[in-house]
């Protein structure tokens, strides 16, 4: 290791040829490095799944999954205001799990919430739009770290879209 | 949890030698010659034993301290004479000194006495130190303070672990029994004073650890050349029991007055009293009367005792020492420090490790620690004029190494790991002021980063030079990343990036050098989740 070496330092590209050639076919490959991808399927009401991405420290971001009605072209901007006022439900109950209330959302994974995307408030496209990254809905901390246990009736990305018939 | 690592599980200690003959371990390392003095102050000690206490009291209590057959010393404690020194005397000349005094006090008392005899136990007291019976108030701890038994194991353990020091400080820990019994004794002198109608004026005697201490720490120093001083950074702590008298204290439990009490805990599945520690015991004996105590307490006066006492091994630790010094990382396969994960190593090794084992070898300590100024993943390199970081020695046998001793392990390091970590400019950090510069570095300084960089489309002149157009600077509000929101608060941050420059490489990649605020997260640089505006 010379001296110049030590402040300009060098980057073989060569290493890097796969994930060049990964990233420019999916946008969104760069968070399987370092996420876990599951789907929560909701079977009981209509096609309103999620996905969940969980971090190696175990945290999971939730937002809306591709089968979500909310995602289809022929939802207008209006209903996704309805859905946005119901997630304001979800900042003040700390461990979302069931809905007892029609209103609230299922989590999909029992546990308290670290965050919410506060972006909908001046930007309430967002969830539409750019539903699997800045549109995110919340950072949830799994009551279980196994996750095994904790994400056990969720579904790997490969099922989820067998299951809803998706490319 | 790791267990404690220790210099000697992983290295041989020099072995020990024997004493080599029975008598030997009674013989007595002494410091200086003070029965010469003692004649000598004679007037002093009278003048000093008799602010404390009255003639007749001082006659009675040599007289019950000798009937219970105690050793000299003791007795000296009783008397409250404080000048240590005169405790370092052979028990003949201090026996001499107590026949003496008692002489003088009893011909005070009744002047028409002409001549006393001396006390029929003097006798058995200054017999052969094997046959003497054992003192019930010190159990012959005091009185064997300076022998070679008592020094023995602690004597060992300096040899042993060849610890290269020139002074020492004592931790003493003695029998709890020592606390009753001294109690007790108190108690039947004032007893004995009342019987006789005379006014008992003992109140306060001289702990026996203030005696013990200073006799135990010149003799080591005497034997091992050390010098005894409360200011050293050696500790030397020895622990003794008396297992005849280790439950003798439990009567006060039943004695309401006292409020002593004990609770029964579970500790590892065992069941276990707790609340008799010696501060709580001592508490629990100021509070009971002596009627009480007389009544209660089984043994008062303090029964005879059959064993002497025993201590456990002696344990030696020098304070810690720090060196510090600046790191380098070439590799993205290893850890800063040791990466592991449900008993499973995930990095071959780590910047804490390759430094860390040379520099045990030289300070020859327990364990060490790396306090680095900031952290970096595995998977990222530390290139530059390296991070600032000092290392906790625990324990360390050799604590002060030459500065060709420093640099000849900086050298091993640098060779022996050549592709992996780099140390340079390690020094000793003697002003311990001095280590809170590395927690500020964390905390204030700036930090340089290089980062190559894809992005969705090709890097052309144009896009080069929109990102160089932010060349002086701007300021970020940054979300706290996914990655360490388990450990920090959802807050957004204000940083400032002092400073960017972009560079063109191939296809989508560019390479970004930038300088920011501490505690800006740069890889997260690129929006994920929103996590920059």
């Amino acid at each position: 290791m010379n001296f110049n070496t030590l402040i300009n330092p060098v980057y073989d590209l060569k290493q890097f040829k796969n994930i060049n050639e990964a990233y420019k076919k999916n946008e969104l490959a760069y968070l399987e490095q370092y996420y876990s991808k599951y789907y929560f399927v909701n079977l009981k009401n209509s096609m309103e799944d999620l996905y969940i991405y969980q971090a190696p420290n175990k945290l999971c971001v939730i937002g809306l999954a591709p089968a979500h009605p909310l995602l289809q072209r022929s939802q207008d901007q209006s209903s996704s205001g309805h859905y946005l006022s119901n997630i304001q439900s979800i900042e003040y109950d700390a461990k979302v799990k069931s809905s007892i209330n029609k209103k609230s959302i299922k989590a999909g994974v029992a546990g308290w919430i670290i965050d919410t995307n506060t972006r909908f408030e001046h930007e309430k496209e967002l969830l539409q739009n750019k539903p699997f990254k800045e549109g995110y809905i919340a950072i949830i901390k799994p009551k279980q770290e196994n996750s095994d246990k904790s994400l056990s009736h969720c579904f790997s990305e490969d099922r989820y879209k067998l299951i809803r018939n998706l490319t | 949890m790791l267990k404690k690592r220790l210099w000697e599980t992983d290295h041989d200690l020099s072995l020990p030698t024997r004493i080599s003959e029975e008598s030997d371990k009674w013989k007595r390392i002494r410091c200086d010659e003070v029965s010469q003095d003692i004649e000598n102050s004679y007037e002093d000690i009278i003048k000093q034993i008799s602010h404390y206490n009255n003639d007749e009291t001082t006659s009675i209590i040599i007289d019950t301290m000798l009937n219970s057959k105690c050793c000299a010393r003791c007795i000296l404690r009783f008397l409250n004479v404080h000048d240590y020194k005169m405790y370092s005397a052979s028990e003949e000349a201090l026996l001499k000194l107590i026949s003496r005094i008692r002489e003088d006090v009893l011909k005070s008392t009744d002047p028409k006495l002409i001549s006393s005899t001396e006390h029929s136990f003097t006798e058995i007291l200054s017999c052969k130190p094997q046959d003497k019976p054992i003192c019930i108030t010190c159990f012959d701890l005091l009185y064997q303070a300076d022998t070679i038994e008592c020094i023995w194991p602690i004597y060992q353990s300096i040899l042993a672990h060849n610890f290269d020091v020139k002074d020492f400080n004592l931790s003493v820990s003695l029998p709890t029994g020592i606390l009753v019994n001294n109690h007790s004794m108190i108690v039947w002198i004032r007893k004995m004073c009342n019987d006789l109608k005379v006014h008992c004026s003992l109140e306060t005697l001289v702990d026996l650890k203030e005696t013990f201490k200073p006799l135990l720490g010149w003799s080591i120093g005497k034997q091992t050349g050390l010098v005894y001083k409360g200011q050293s950074q050696f500790n030397i702590s020895i622990e003794y029991s008396h297992e005849e008298t280790q439950r003798n204290h439990m009567f006060l439990t039943k004695i309401p007055s006292a409020e002593f009490g004990m609770k029964k805990t579970r500790v590892k599945g065992k069941h276990i009293w707790t609340g008799d520690s010696r501060p709580n015991i001592s508490n629990a004996l100021q509070k009971v009367s002596d009627e009480e105590f007389l009544k209660m307490c089984k043994s008062c006066p303090p029964f005879s005792v059959k064993e002497r006492w025993k201590n456990k091994p002696p344990i030696l630790e020098h304070a810690t020492i720090y060196v510090g010094g600046r790191y380098n990382k070439f590799s993205r396969d290893i850890s800063q420090t040791p990466w592991i994960i449900n008993g499973i190593k995930l990095a071959p090794t780590s910047v804490s490790e390759c430094i860390g084992e040379k520099l045990r070898e030289l300070f020859r300590c327990d364990d060490y620690n790396i306090v680095p100024a900031g952290r970096e993943d595995s998977n990222v390199r530390m290139l530059g004029n390296g991070r600032p970081f000092f290392m906790e020695i625990i324990n360390p046998r050799n604590p002060f190494p030459s500065k060709e001793a420093l640099n000849d392990v900086q050298e091993e390091i640098n060779k022996e790991y050549t592709d992996l970590v780099r140390c340079q400019r390690l020094t000793m950090i003697t002003n311990k002021q001095d280590l809170s510069i590395i927690k500020e570095g964390e905390e204030t300084k700036t930090k340089t980063y290089s980062a190559l960089v894809w992005i969705s489309k090709k890097v052309t002149p144009e896009v080069i030079d929109e990102i160089n157009k932010f060349h002086d600077g701007f300021t970020i509000k940054q979300r706290t990343p996914i990655r360490v929101l388990q450990r920090r608060s959802p807050a957004v941050r204000t940083k400032k990036i002092h400073y960017i420059f972009a560079e063109q490489m191939e296809d989508n990649f560019l390479t970004l050098r930038m300088k920011t605020e501490a505690g800006t997260y740069p890889v997260l640089f690129h929006p994920f989740f929103s996590e920059i505006r």
